[in-house]
């Protein structure tokens, strides 16, 4: 069986996913209490005018042809013009997106670079001191709720010792890495815990394997061994729960940028659905449900280029 | 080698913390005051606000801040003065009114540019007068009377009316009569809005309704030329984050600091909190759907029963005035004599009990959700309601969400407040004192023919004296009959640093005027 | 254990050997784990059932004179919040509703998402495609998202919390046991099984189940913990726990407008989760030692 034959069948899976995410969104935004024209009058409400602002926004439609114009913008590239903003919703989520695709990354990279060391020499060294001490740590990051974490590394980093800025994105590259590090340090910590706790079982698992024995008594160098084997398939083990998480911890920055004050997809998120800004809060979670979506594929290719055995299984 | 990978590893993140301590040393430099006049004053003003800005387009604004903000960008024929009770000349610079109050003449100034450098024409008063009348579900009901608005020449603005319209001029103030480059705004449509060019003292010069919005000196406005040349908004949602901004000297003004954190301000050295006087009335909403708060005696006693000062104590730190006349305090035509009720529990059981609930009933009580203040309050009325054998049940829910449920006549009790987008009381007494005015008397659904009788007199009423009359007989009626409980009338609150001179807010919340005159020394 | 870097065959000898002793030595240490695990949920169990007796003041109890006071105050130990309501009577009872979603909201969907990934995974062809595209919608839905508009939708409460983890949270469980089941239903002892002339309905409850049981149970520790970080997160946005309601993250939430000034409201609570948290946690590392089959 080729190795990715399922392709084509997994991509017409992913977008009926799709299709049955814009769908379940719609409908379910409409059934909060409350409509945009509220949202937008507050204390000056009066029917009349949100009669007014109904026809102007075009809510005054049966909802089956709301849906059906949607669908229709949808399919031209537009995702509608956003009640709050006056400006394409199109416009309003591009522009949220580079703090919060930059707070992923670097969550990510600095999680791959504390967990992989850790992960490993916990697994190599499993029973020691340095064992137990990652456990211990780990454990406890794991307990702590993400926005609980991030306003605690606030209060010392920030405010007691202030070394880092409390919010905000700051500007040019160095100013992003700057402003970013204690967001992403937070997120990072809860996410390394898993892939520590999963490296080290694979690390432990690989070493006692069988073909680990076999590779040594063929008379190859120890490190060798290490390199090849042990490492390259405790981390292939990996990389699923890599990929699941960070498709996890994407809709999780909601409360990290939420404590550290990021203008990110998170906060529009939240921000959009209180003011019923129904065109923004569909965008932004069919974005959302892309990237997790895409980052599950990509896990899934990676897997398959990494290891030939796990290519066969994709279509199942 | 297995080592050496590890040790690339670690190399990579001393790399990455070696980065983050040089940025480290290099961000820390202030970002207020970028440049200098001269002898120790600055150029730049930077403000935090509390809240992201929705729009530039003054049809269509509906965050207070974002009016506060484009405000600076936008005349109109009249402004509203410093303390709101009046109005003082802006793009007219005279006007009179016909004997029958049908007609207006506008003078407009001969030297008014819009900040490219066009000339402000008559032509564009028109246009922008007439768009955000059309603009749907925007403030066209307040010109229903309005029957044409015509400019016979370039300097010239004329409105007739179908009939006479007393707050006609205290509505052209209003923000969303701002006056647009007519030309422009139909060339770019929405677009236009992102980078505007209008005839107020600043521009802006950047656009990031989330983030930042900067603006510049307007080198074509025809009034004082401000001191400061530049006007940095940052957006800070963060309480504590805007409160520490000001501690570390990175802005000059902030929004709204939280209560808990005035003294701490307060008792910074060279920083203060400032209060001003603002249109925001706080009161509790009656549903009148709900059988006790039918009985006058029921509402009455409620007023009766609640601490006023224990509520301005707990909830705004003795920061507001205990509420009296449900107009604005000390807006025009308020009526100074009417006190607020005292607090009297047993009077107030005595009240109940004439109205015939002697063991008292149970209420819920819908509160904002993040609103501090708010809850605050509701656990004080809570508590002194429960004195007098009336039981709240609290509801907290998202604004919007308990918007939805104070409407449509299903609710009992909320928490709500009303403030003045004009300086005239025909707005507060249209919403608040009349059950057919669109508001349903503040969801009250109290309905005094009388009132409303005299609310409609009170809007084609020209004399001063008679509309003065009429106002003070509506607001002792609704004293007397309190559809809705007035609390308190809390002012606006802003931390400001010592080194920033003249800074002030209007009772509608503008700043503005104050940014022509205000000036920031060194610190 | 760990090896040295030289490989030779006196090594792998030495080897061998103490990787068996580290096995009976470790069966002890991964007790050890699961023992402290419950010992601490216990402890917390205990202290808040207890916190009639514990502590005097009740958890909504307002004290307008004691306002903001820190930790180790006389008759305070944990200091009180802005109403002068004292901080350690709302962590004792509001751990009860905390640990109430930990168990009740986490059972429900235990039980539900495992019988519906049983079922499927046994029975196979549409059922099993159908309900693995009805998960793979759920898993692609931003989880917050889809947990904020339910809460949106049926209004903030702690009952609708359950109700908005029951919904989304089942279809982890569902995904796991589908896998653990599309695998056992192929192993000799089901085939046997089946030979023998027993109903599917008992192949999968008395022989597939029980085997297959253990990856949801300790998941279920995991999950137990992300439903109190959950409960936590929608009480800080607002969306679950309604004040005055004493939940940890509706404390947290409150705490946070005073960090500048009482750091302790904020600070307290999330520690109590952390040392729930930790409870579940050691207790779902001891479980999967001990239900691991076997060093293969």
């Amino acid at each position: 069986m080729s190795r990715f034959g399922s392709l084509p069948r997994r991509l017409l899976h992913v977008v009926i996913v799709l299709f049955g995410i814009t769908l379940v969104t719609f409908f379910l935004l409409r059934l909060i209490p409350g409509d945009p024209a509220l949202a937008i009058l507050g204390s000056s409400y009066t029917h009349a005018r949100a009669q007014a602002i109904d026809a102007g926004l075009g809510l005054n439609r049966p909802i089956w042809s709301q849906y059906g114009l949607f669908m229709n913008r949808l399919f031209h590239g537009s995702l509608g013009f956003s009640f709050f903003y006056h400006e394409p919703a199109t416009t309003v989520i591009v522009q949220h997106i580079p703090p919060t695709l930059f707070l992923v990354v670097y969550s990510a990279v600095l999680a791959g670079l504390i967990s992989l060391p850790i992960g490993f020499f916990a697994g190599l060294r499993s029973g020691r001191v340095v064992d137990q001490a990652a456990r211990v740590f780990f454990t406890l990051s794991f307990a702590m709720p993400a926005f609980w974490l991030g306003i605690i590394l606030i209060l010392i980093f920030s405010v007691h010792l202030p070394v880092f800025p409390i919010s905000g994105f700051g500007s040019g590259l160095i100013g992003h890495l700057y402003y970013l590090f204690l967001p992403a340090l937070t997120i990072a910590l809860g996410f390394s815990t898993v892939l520590v706790r999963s490296l080290r079982v694979a690390t432990i698992g690989t070493l006692r394997a069988e073909f680990v024995d076999t590779a040594q008594m063929k008379g190859i160098t120890w490190s060798r061994v290490l390199r090849r084997h042990v490492f390259r398939n405790a981390v292939l083990a990996v990389v699923a729960v890599y990929g699941v998480n960070l498709a996890y911890l994407i809709s999780g920055t909601v409360l990290v940028e939420n404590v550290f004050s990021l203008p990110g997809l998170g906060t529009l998120l939240v921000n959009s659905v209180s003011d019923r800004d129904y065109p923004v809060v569909q965008g932004v979670t069919l974005v959302f449900a892309v990237l997790i979506v895409g980052i599950n594929l990509l896990t899934d290719i990676v897997q398959a280029a990494l290891d030939p055995r796990v290519g066969q299984e994709i279509g199942t | 080698m297995i080592r050496g990978s590890r040790s690339r590893l670690l190399s990579a993140a001393l790399v990455a913390l070696a980065l983050t301590a040089t940025a480290c040393g290099g961000s820390n430099s202030s970002t207020s005051g970028g440049g200098s006049n001269g002898s120790g004053t600055l150029s730049t003003l930077v403000i935090a606000n509390a809240v992201k800005v929705d729009t530039l387009d003054p049809e269509a604004n509906s965050v207070n801040e974002s009016i506060w903000l484009d405000q600076n960008l936008y005349s109109r024929l009249l402004q509203p003065n410093s303390t709101g009770t009046g109005l003082l000349p802006d793009l007219a610079s005279s006007w009179s009114v016909s004997k029958n109050g049908l007609s207006y003449t506008f003078h407009l100034r001969p030297n008014a540019e819009f900040s490219n450098g066009m000339p402000v024409t008559a032509a564009d008063v028109v246009y922008s007068i007439q768009r955000s009348r059309a603009y749907k579900g925007g403030w066209g009901f307040l010109l229903t009377a309005v029957k044409a608005i015509t400019a016979p020449d370039a300097h010239t603005v004329v409105i007739t009316l179908s009939q006479p319209h007393a707050p006609l001029l205290a509505d052209l103030a209003m923000y969303a009569y701002s006056v647009v480059p007519e030309s422009l705004v139909k060339a770019q449509g929405a677009a236009f809005f992102t980078h505007p060019v209008g005839s107020g003292p600043f521009m802006v010069t950047s656009y990031n309704p989330d983030t930042e919005v900067d603006l510049a000196r307007n080198p074509h406005f025809y009034g004082t030329k401000p001191k400061i040349s530049k006007v940095r908004v940052l957006i800070v949602p963060n309480d504590n984050t805007r409160v520490l901004m000001l501690e570390s000297k990175k802005v000059d003004v902030i929004e709204n600091p939280p209560g808990n954190l005035v003294s701490q301000i307060d008792a910074s050295p060279g920083l203060s909190v400032q209060l001003f006087p603002s249109t925001r009335v706080d009161f509790i909403q009656l549903d009148e759907h709900f059988a006790p708060f039918k009985k006058e005696l029921v509402r009455q006693a409620l007023n009766y029963a609640i601490n006023r000062n224990a509520i301005v104590k707990l909830a705004y730190q003795g920061h507001a005035v205990p509420g009296s006349s449900f107009l604005p305090y000390h807006m025009e035509y308020y009526d100074g004599s009417i006190k607020p009720y005292p607090y009297d529990p047993a009077k107030a059981k005595q009240l109940l009990a004439q109205a015939g609930y002697p063991h008292g009933f149970t209420a819920f009580l819908i509160t904002v959700s993040g609103d501090v203040a708010g809850q605050a309050e509701a656990e004080v009325v809570k508590s002194e309601l429960a004195a007098v054998g009336i039981t709240v049940n609290i509801q907290s829910y998202e604004l919007t969400t308990a918007y939805s449920k104070e409407d449509g006549g299903h609710s009992e009790m909320g928490e709500r407040y009303w403030t003045n987008d004009i300086i005239d009381p025909d707005e507060v007494t249209t919403f608040g004192a009349d059950c057919q005015g669109g508001a349903f008397a503040f969801n009250s659904y109290w309905c005094d023919s009388q009132v409303i009788n005299e609310v409609n007199q009170a809007r084609s009423e020209l004399s001063g004296t008679a509309r003065q009359q009429l106002y003070d007989q509506i607001q002792q009626a609704v004293y007397q009959q309190s559809p809705f409980v007035v609390v308190d009338y809390s002012p606006y609150r802003y931390g400001v640093g010592k080194w920033v001179h003249g800074f002030h807010v209007t009772p509608l919340g503008n700043y503005d005027l104050s940014l022509e005159t205000l000036t920031v020394s060194s610190h | 254990m760990s090896t040295g870097w030289a490989a030779s065959p006196s090594e792998l000898l030495m080897k061998a050997a103490t990787r068996a002793a580290g096995r009976r030595r470790s069966t002890v240490r991964r007790r050890l784990t699961l023992i402290v695990g419950l010992a601490l949920l216990g402890l917390a169990i205990a202290a808040i059932t207890l916190a009639p007796v514990l502590v005097s003041q009740g958890p909504n109890t307002i004290d307008a004179l004691n306002p903001l006071a820190p930790p180790l105050t006389p008759g305070h130990l944990l200091g009180t919040d802005q109403f002068g309501r004292d901080v350690l009577s709302r962590i004792l009872y509001g751990g009860r509703i905390d640990l109430a979603i930990a168990f009740g909201a986490t059972s429900v969907t235990l039980v539900s998402g495992t019988l519906i990934g049983l079922v499927a995974g046994y029975l196979g062809g549409r059922w099993d495609s159908v309900l693995m595209r009805i998960v793979d919608l759920f898993f692609a839905f931003p989880f917050l998202v889809l947990v904020i508009a339910i809460i949106a939708m049926l209004g903030p409460s702690i009952f609708n919390m359950f109700v908005a983890i029951w919904i989304t949270s089942w279809v982890a469980y569902a995904r796991i046991m589908r896998a653990q089941t599309v695998v056992a239903k192929r192993q000799q002892y089901v085939l046997a099984a089946r030979a023998l002339g027993y109903g599917r309905l008992r192949v999968m409850f008395r022989h597939i189940l029980p085997n297959t049981a253990s990856a949801v149970i300790v998941f279920s520790m995991v999950d137990a913990i992300g439903n109190i970080i959950l409960a936590a997160s929608l009480g800080f946005l607002g969306l679950g726990a309604q004040p005055p309601s004493p939940e940890w993250g509706t404390m947290i939430s409150d705490g946070q407008n005073y960090i500048l000034s009482a750091w302790w409201l904020a600070t307290i609570p999330g520690l109590a989760i952390v040392f729930v948290g930790i409870a579940f946690s050691l207790i779902g590392d001891g479980l999967a030692d001990l239900l691991r089959p076997g060093d293969r």
